[in-house]
């Protein structure tokens, strides 16, 4: 990261005269820009010692480096920097590499020629081989004013890519640079841990395995960021320097993408049937699985030592163009519905797939040896990711589980509802049974029982005498008649007989016939449009709700003329009586019956007279 | 008749039975052969007793007794079946008559009307009981022949008439004394009975039928 330029000292000390290289002199600053100061040899034997790399110095073999960036692309070679410091007063410096998966580094100060201090550490060195502890490779180096510092530095990474970057820090300015560095892992590390935490307690309330793939993706993630900052190094594995060469913050990549796809699939809802880019998102998964134990098992046992990190790294661009082909594939089969779901993915994924991007042209540019087109680390980009992933996509599970814990409310309540629905019908079925059984009863036996009186009295009155004795008898048979007939319209109307094969038009049409018989009100019955046949107990509902009405015009009204109409529209069917009473229709629980059949009910009185609507929904 | 006509009575109703027998006594024209008290035994009691007539209760349990009368009107081709019910139901009267039941009368007729029933029978007629329903439709507008064909009642052919003069829905409620959700529901109505959609052509139909 670049700072403003500090003014530096243009200082020409040469040991021998073919030293062309700089001495950077040290003033009181906070952060020193060391472009064009560094010098650097490549030792192709890996076998120099310090000794020889000073004499080849010496020799002016060192060949200058333009900026602080140390870029060697894919190499087996050992790799020697040289830096010469000088100071007007006595300070403490820090020198900064910052690459924390430097294989070996090899740290000399030299004063004089004579050597002051040596570092022997590295990633394949336990952590507190360190000369100060920090995720990257740090060295104090205390100056003195009189004399310059040589500093020569090895660095090494076994067939990996070499890429690292020198910086000087003034004391004070790194104490606040560490401090401020480390702050902002502890924000993260902790807030990562709470977002963790909330998912976690969702998960085991919820059961729902979206909560639980979405805690492996960041702890996938996390991973990858530990490796690549060194953190991981530092905190988690400090004695298992061998842990390093697994390539961890590559196989974490591996680790990252299964647990994106696990995860977009329990987010999405991709399931077997309804989606072709499910069998290759799996297939996928299993052979990345597949390929991340065998790529461990060779490396522990170092079949390919050679190839083995190129391999995995180009393996790992591949994989990752493939991974984020899958997903806009199953991202496109469901995009089409306008699934909220779906779109909130997109979008994040979108975004973040931004960033993915930017890391992989980073990392290419770094295998070729050349400069990144952008000069911050890849994993910083990982950081922003995971801050997206961890806030964004942490509301849109929580978001959406909610609204599935709503719809689901949703369905048990009218579930709930249908079963009482289903129950109270139970009861009315069996109360229709006992009614029908009631009427047949009353009807059959009572009636009999009067047709026979009236066959005795009919009988007795053949006798003209009796006639003329006894005139009160043929009142007794007129009695005995109108009970009959009432006995009969109760009857009918509790459960009209052949109610189930002639339907509610033609029962209420029999009803009305019956009716005219015996009733001053002139009765006009009009069907209009296809009958629609309703279920059993709705019908009889109907039917009752219809006598309901009638008998409301016959008991109750003063009416002369009345219609009842039974119409068959598209959606529902009406019944409507009016008439020509002035009157407050006295209904028997007619709002019950009206709403059992789902019905709507509209009375309107009037000075001419009550005309009645219900308005009852076809099933 | 010079010898009495002989009735067999089959009826499960014990009390009922022998009332009708009780009261068929006195009659001198008439002689009660015998009482059949189950469906089941009704042809074999009409292949023992050869009856002139059979009084038919129709509603016995367990016995269809259309099926015995159809049974015995191929079998017994001689014999007057009377059916004898409490039902006063179309579909019964409409199934017997089809059937060729001689007659129909309801149980709760006076010993004349049975008397009657019998001789009318005996003489080769239908006798069908004058209080059964009629199969007719009580219209107020018999004398108007395309409201009977529309099926249009006093209140529709006002709001038809209504509409030709362009009332709004709200003017008709005002003036008819209705809501205007009746007002709305009688314009539905008469949408379905004249086959129409459009509003224009209620107030069409008005013109040309002289209601406006």
């Amino acid at each position: 990261m670049r700072h403003p330029v500090v003014i530096l000292l243009l200082f020409i000390v040469s040991l021998s005269g073919v030293e062309a290289q700089q001495t950077y002199r040290v003033t009181p600053a906070k952060r020193y820009v060391l472009d064009g100061f560094i010098s650097y040899f490549e030792d192709t034997t890996t076998r120099l010692s310090i000794q020889q790399i000073t004499r080849l110095h010496q020799q002016g073999r060192f060949k200058p480096l333009p900026s602080s960036l140390l870029n060697q692309g894919y190499t087996a070679s050992n790799h020697w920097i040289h830096l010469r410091l000088e100071a007007n007063t006595s300070q403490p410096v820090f020198l900064a590499l910052d690459n924390p998966r430097i294989n070996e580094l090899w740290f000399y100060q030299l004063t004089e020629n004579r050597l002051v201090r040596r570092v022997l550490t590295g990633d394949a060195q336990p952590f507190d081989s360190r000369a100060f502890p920090s995720r990257n490779w740090l060295f104090p180096i205390p100056l003195t004013a009189t004399t310059p510092t040589d500093l020569f530095i090895m660095v090494a990474k076994r067939h990996e890519v070499l890429g690292v970057r020198v910086s000087l820090w003034g004391n004070d300015a790194f104490e606040q640079h560490d401090r401020n560095d480390y702050l902002f892992w502890g924000f993260l590390t902790g807030f990562s841990l709470l977002i963790l935490l909330i998912n976690t307690i969702a998960f085991v309330a919820t059961k729902d395995r979206t909560y639980f793939w979405f805690i492996c993706l960041i702890l996938a993630i996390a991973f990858h960021i530990s490796g690549q900052s060194g953190l991981g190094f530092q905190y988690l594995w400090p004695n298992s320097p061998a842990f390093n060469r697994l390539d961890p913050q590559l196989l974490s990549g591996w680790l990252i993408m299964l647990t994106q796809l696990q995860f977009m699939q329990q987010f999405i809802g991709q399931k077997a049937g309804q989606s072709r880019a499910y069998y290759a998102v799996n297939g996928f998964k299993y052979g990345l699985t597949l390929l991340l134990v065998l790529n461990v098992v060779l490396r522990i046992v170092d079949v390919f030592p050679r190839h083995h990190f190129q391999w995995t790294f180009n393996a790992t661009l591949a994989l990752i163009l493939v991974s984020i082909g899958l997903a806009f594939w199953s991202i496109f089969e469901r995009i089409r519905q306008g699934e909220k779901v779906v779109i909130f993915y997109t979008s994040t994924f979108s975004i973040q797939l931004v960033g993915y991007l930017l890391v992989f042209f980073i990392n290419l540019a770094f295998t070729r040896g050349k400069e990144p087109l952008f000069q911050f680390d890849s994993y910083m980009l990982i950081v922003i990711n995971l801050l997206f992933d961890l806030l964004v996509l942490t509301s849109g599970i929580l978001f959406f589980w909610f609204q599935k814990y709503q719809r689901q409310n949703r369905l048990l309540l009218t579930a709930l509802h249908q079963s009482e629905q289903a129950q109270s019908q139970r009861i009315i079925d069996a109360l229709e049974i006992e009614r029908n059984r009631m009427a047949e009863d009353l009807y059959d036996d009572v009636g009999a029982m009067l047709s026979t009186a009236i066959g005795y009295v009919s009988s007795t009155l053949r006798k003209p005498d009796v006639r003329e004795r006894f005139p009160m008898l043929s009142e007794a048979r007129s009695l005995l008649d109108r009970a009959v007939e009432n006995l009969r319209t109760v009857s009918h109307n509790l459960m009209p007989k052949n109610f189930a094969q002639l339907g509610l038009a033609k029962s209420l049409a029999e009803t009305v016939d019956k009716i005219q018989h015996s009733s001053p009100v002139q009765f006009e019955y009009v069907i209009v449009g296809q009958e629609r046949r309703f279920d059993a107990a709705t019908e009889v509902q109907v039917f009752r709700i219809a006598s309901e009405l009638i008998n409301d015009i016959i008991k109750n009204s003063t009416a002369t003329q009345a219609t009842l109409q039974l119409v068959f529209n598209h959606q529902t069917l009406s019944l409507i009586t009016e008439d020509d009473s002035p009157r407050t229709p006295v209904y028997n629980n007619l709002t019950s019956k009206v709403d059992f059949v789902q019905g709507t009910l509209a009375i309107d009185t009037s000075p001419t007279g009550v005309t009645t609507i219900i308005e009852i929904p076809y099933q | 008749m010079d010898t009495q006509t002989k009735i067999l009575i089959a009826d499960d109703h014990q009390l009922f039975n022998d009332g009708m027998k009780m009261m068929l006594s006195p009659e001198d024209n008439v002689q009660v052969v015998g009482q059949v008290f189950s469906g089941k035994d009704v042809p074999d009691a009409v292949n023992r007793l050869r009856p002139d007539v059979l009084l038919l209760d129709i509603n016995m349990p367990h016995t269809n007794g259309l099926d015995v009368a159809a049974q015995l009107l191929k079998q017994v081709p001689a014999l007057k079946i009377i059916v004898l019910t409490m039902y006063n139901d179309r579909k019964f009267v409409e199934d017997c008559k089809k059937m060729g039941v001689h007659g129909y009368i309801l149980k709760n007729s006076g010993v004349d009307e049975v008397i009657n029933a019998i001789e009318t029978v005996c003489a080769d007629k239908k006798y069908y009981d004058p209080k059964l329903t009629q199969t007719h439709k009580v219209n107020l507008h018999a004398d108007d022949s395309f409201m009977k064909q529309f099926q249009l009642t006093k209140r529709e052919i006002e709001i038809i008439g209504l509409v030709g003069q362009s009332f709004t829905n709200e003017e008709m409620a005002d003036k008819l004394f209705l809501s205007v959700a009746t007002v709305k529901t009688h314009r539905n109505n008469i949408n379905l009975k004249l086959g129409i959609n459009k509003p224009a052509d209620l107030v069409k139909f008005a013109v040309e039928h002289g209601l406006a």
